[in-house]
């Protein structure tokens, strides 16, 4: 009794709660949010200035130059439009697979479904590694093209799992009544459950987009062509232009030409990450409302 | 009924989906790539031998291998392969990127080319894939196919040394190099990595330039003292890695550059941790970072970053590069900032200062072919071509009119040719072929070049300073791979195994010494510890490949 007549602090509303918790999410914003605005102030300010580690707060001499390279440079646009190529194949793709997957998997009438469900968990936890993988495209003749980074990227089993998990708690009775209506399993997919899916879609999606568009290394294992790879391995090659030890090389001509390389380019980086940062911002609204459903997904008990 | 068919037909797809994996390899030879951008540099290929090529596209920021059409020593180059009847196809890949597709394919052994730069491999990955036949022995086809031109590169030209380094115990050569040999005065001759210090800075302060690292020591205070980056902090100071061996004092204290390395002049292997200036070496550097003359966050470091940052920030008053290098000034934000090398400053009554050496016959860098290059004497027709007068030519000096020119029977480059004019070379097209498909690159480079045209066109004080030492003794080399032949499959095991972790607690133990942590007096303990994890066999692993090079044969 005295420990329901004490109540709760915080479900009360209490003001010094209510304080503690503001100034602790002040501070996970800040720490959240400070990194990508200090490189957005690194990437405005004068490059000795960003070089001397002294912009801090604000912007030092004003310095556009970098991006003025970025949007004339056709390589850049060129991995961007190839980049919003593989995000919008990869992530229909993704979903195609997880929807279809999921659905078959929820049937509860599915011969032989413990098996089927373990040769999906297995590769799940073990994959082949990178050789076996690399031996896989190069014989179906994916290498080099834009279909190894497409078909690598359009299947998630844990995705699949989420789906399946999802379909369990739409009732089962609503298959049947559709069957009795004469429905097959291709309309009823189509008509009751995809619909009723739209959260774990755009969970999914967002996920699905953001990891294809953060993706560098299976462009790099699979695609020696630059004509075709993202935006984040041109990211990454202007970084780790930044960063090479110049005492490595093989001679002090090799050496000068990678110092060389390194400052000219030294400022291109920050803008990179802005330019290649903010698209995905963009985006992320678009699918809070049903993010915010559908992210406990993972919870649900199938 | 349909319903059955359906699922049957959906079956049937993933069935043969699942086995389209598992297909036989491709047919002999190189496995066509699509949407490669080998580009075809001629049309009429029915008489010429195809020659696939792999290799990463070159470090100039100006200057790119796919815009060989605009320079013109690419037809000269172009000429030179129709003489051998060769078409050469290119696949150039990123330099970041290069060493991924460089493993996977080879590791594969999938869409191999015919010739490949190799040099990303590590030598224990080369020497198992040799061992395999993933590689044709160089030294047969040259034997076999060369027209000579090779055989007498290989046997009694320049090219000897580079052969004698690339020998394997078994006697096989699997791979050719880059070529690089200095020569000042008409003899061997090459340049060096030393300490830098600012010239501005001692000028306006007053002082001469130190010739005792004591006298160093007295600069760095001095600098400190009178604030001469002006911001009214004490934080002039020596920027460098003391992790690495090859850092200019170390070799003030004696010391060899590197874990494992040797004095040229004397050719026995030892480590600095068995030498007698190591403690000597630690009370100074300790000295200097306790009166915070040293930056110890540069202790360790793999990249440059930190130490780029030191350099702009116009707190940098010494660090290590080339003797005559000029790129750090540009980084300065104080635009009077020159730095000028000092060399070989006594540090120990007793003790000889060496300075570290870039070796006058470089040999560096691994080109090979592969198995799935049937047509041997066109292999051996293109490593004739890199072996012609014409190559080197090209290579070294590009077109005559364009980027050297001949003034009283002897060579000149133009200044279009020189490093400071490489964005105008870029823009008109006028380039040494070093420049546009070797240096690392597509080509070995074959480089014999007089220090004199470098001396030229740099600063008085890096000039002088070069030609001071040119002759100097003791010396020990910058990396000792110019000097080891390829090490036996057990030696690089063994030494793969104990590598790591004996690195890892020699910087270790560099770090704590510097910093106080340990004693230094605890010195034979530490070489203990550093025994126990291998440090001598890895002195005797060099020892007995140092003693395979005819030059310190025993």
């Amino acid at each position: 009794m005295d420990s329901i007549k004490k109540g709760n602090r915080i479900k009360d509303e209490s003001k010094a709660a209510n304080m503690l918790i503001g100034i602790f999410m002040l501070a996970v914003i800040f720490i959240t949010l400070y990194p990508l605005y200090y490189v957005f102030i690194l990437s405005v300010s004068d490059p000795i200035e960003a070089a001397t580690m002294k912009v801090f707060l604000y912007p030092k001499g004003l310095y556009f130059r970098a991006y003025k390279i970025i949007l004339k440079d056709q390589n850049i646009w060129r991995s961007f439009g190839y980049t919003i190529f593989y995000v919008l194949t990869g992530t229909f793709l993704t979903i195609f697979t997880s929807t279809t997957t999921g659905y078959v998997l929820s049937s509860p009438h599915l011969r032989g479904k413990k098996w089927v469900t373990i040769f999906l968990l297995v590769p799940m936890y073990f994959s082949g590694g990178t050789i076996p993988s690399f031996l896989l495209i190069s014989k179906l003749h994916l290498y080099n093209t834009v279909w190894a980074l497409v078909f690598t990227s359009s299947f998630n089993i844990m995705y699949m799992i989420y789906v399946r998990s999802y379909f369990y708690s739409i009732p089962e009775e609503m298959r049947e009544a559709a069957k009795i209506e004469g429905a097959g399993n291709f309309k009823i997919f189509r008509q009751i459950y995809l619909p009723l899916a739209m959260p774990v879609i755009a969970v999914i999606a967002i996920y699905t987009i953001v990891n294809i568009w953060n993706s560098w290394y299976n462009s790099m294992v699979y695609q020696p062509n630059t004509d075709i790879q993202p935006l984040q391995m041109y990211l990454r090659r202007v970084l780790i232009e930044q960063t090479v030890d110049l005492t490595k090389t093989g001679s002090m001509a090799e050496m000068e030409a990678l110092a060389r390389t390194r400052l000219s380019t030294s400022q291109l980086k920050y803008s990179m990450i802005i330019f290649t940062t903010v698209p995905v911002i963009i985006v992320y609204p678009f699918f809070q409302k049903h993010f915010v459903k559908g992210v406990m997904l993972g919870s649900v008990k199938g | 009924m349909k319903k059955k068919l359906l699922s049957l037909l959906l079956m049937t797809t993933m069935l043969l989906a699942f086995f389209a994996g598992c297909g036989t390899a491709e047919t002999n030879g190189s496995t066509a790539l699509p949407n490669t951008p080998a580009s075809s540099d001629q049309d009429n290929t029915s008489e010429k031998r195809i020659i696939k090529i792999l290799g990463p596209q070159g470090s100039n920021p100006y200057i790119k291998f796919a815009d060989r059409e605009n320079y013109t020593v690419w037809p000269e180059l172009k000429a030179l392969f129709d003489t051998y009847h060769l078409h050469p196809e290119f696949e150039v890949i990123p330099l970041d990127q290069y060493k991924t597709v460089l493993q996977t394919r080879t590791a594969s052994g999938t869409d191999l080319p015919d010739f490949l730069n190799i040099t990303y491999l590590d030598d224990a990955t080369i020497i198992r894939m040799a061992n395999q036949g993933l590689f044709l022995p160089v030294d047969e086809l040259i034997d076999q196919y060369s027209d000579g031109t090779a055989k007498d590169f290989f046997t009694n030209g320049k090219g000897q040394y580079s052969n004698m380094l690339n020998t394997t115990e078994s006697g096989k050569v699997y791979w050719i190099s880059q070529i690089q040999q200095t020569s000042y005065d008409d003899k061997p001759g090459s340049t060096s990595m030393l300490i830098n210090i600012r010239k501005d800075w001692l000028e306006a302060a007053g002082l001469d330039a130190p010739t005792t690292a004591d006298e160093f020591y007295q600069m760095l205070k001095t600098f400190q003292e009178k604030d001469m980056n002006g911001n009214g902090l004490k934080d002039e100071v020596l920027t460098f890695n003391p992790a690495v061996w090859n850092n200019g004092i170390a070799q003030w204290f004696g010391l060899v550059a590197d874990l494992s390395s040797f004095v040229l002049e004397d050719g026995t292997v030892t480590s600095p941790w068995y030498q007698d200036g190591i403690k000597d070496y630690f009370r100074f550097l300790k000295k200097l970072a306790d009166e915070d003359l040293l930056d110890t966050t540069l202790i360790g470091l793999e990249t440059d970053d930190q130490l780029d940052q030191k350099v702009a920030e116009n707190k940098s008053a010494a660090l290590h590069s080339y003797t005559m290098q000029t790129w750090y000034e540009a980084s300065v934000s104080d635009t009077n900032a020159q730095y000028m090398p000092i060399a070989a400053l006594k540090a120990v009554d007793t003790i000889e200062p060496l300075i570290a050496v870039e070796p006058p016959s470089l040999s560096y860098g691994r080109w090979a072919f592969t198995k799935e290059f049937q047509d041997k004497e066109a292999a051996a027709a293109l490593i004739d071509v890199l072996c012609t007068e014409k190559y080197v030519e090209l290579t070294q000096w590009g077109t005559e009119g364009d980027t050297f020119e001949v003034v009283d029977g002897e060579k000149q480059l133009l200044p279009i040719a020189t490093n400071v004019q490489w964005e105008q070379a870029g823009k008109e097209g006028k380039a040494l072929g070093d420049l546009l498909w070797a240096n690392g690159s597509i080509f070995p480079k074959r480089r014999f070049v007089p220090m004199e045209n470098e001396i030229g066109i740099v600063p008085a004080c890096k000039a002088e300073v070069q030609v001071e030492i040119i002759n100097y003794s003791p010396t020990t080399p910058i990396g000792t791979s110019n000097y080891y032949p390829v090490m036996t499959q057990e030696a690089v095991d063994r030494r793969n195994e104990i590598f790591t972790d004996l690195n890892t607690r020699s910087r270790e133990l560099i770090a704590q010494l510097i910093l106080g942590q340990i004693e230094i007096d605890d010195m034979d303990q530490h070489v203990a510890e550093l025994d126990a994890l291998g440090l001598k066999d890895i002195v005797e692993i060099g020892q007995s490949s140092l003693n395979r090079n005819d030059t310190y044969a025993k």
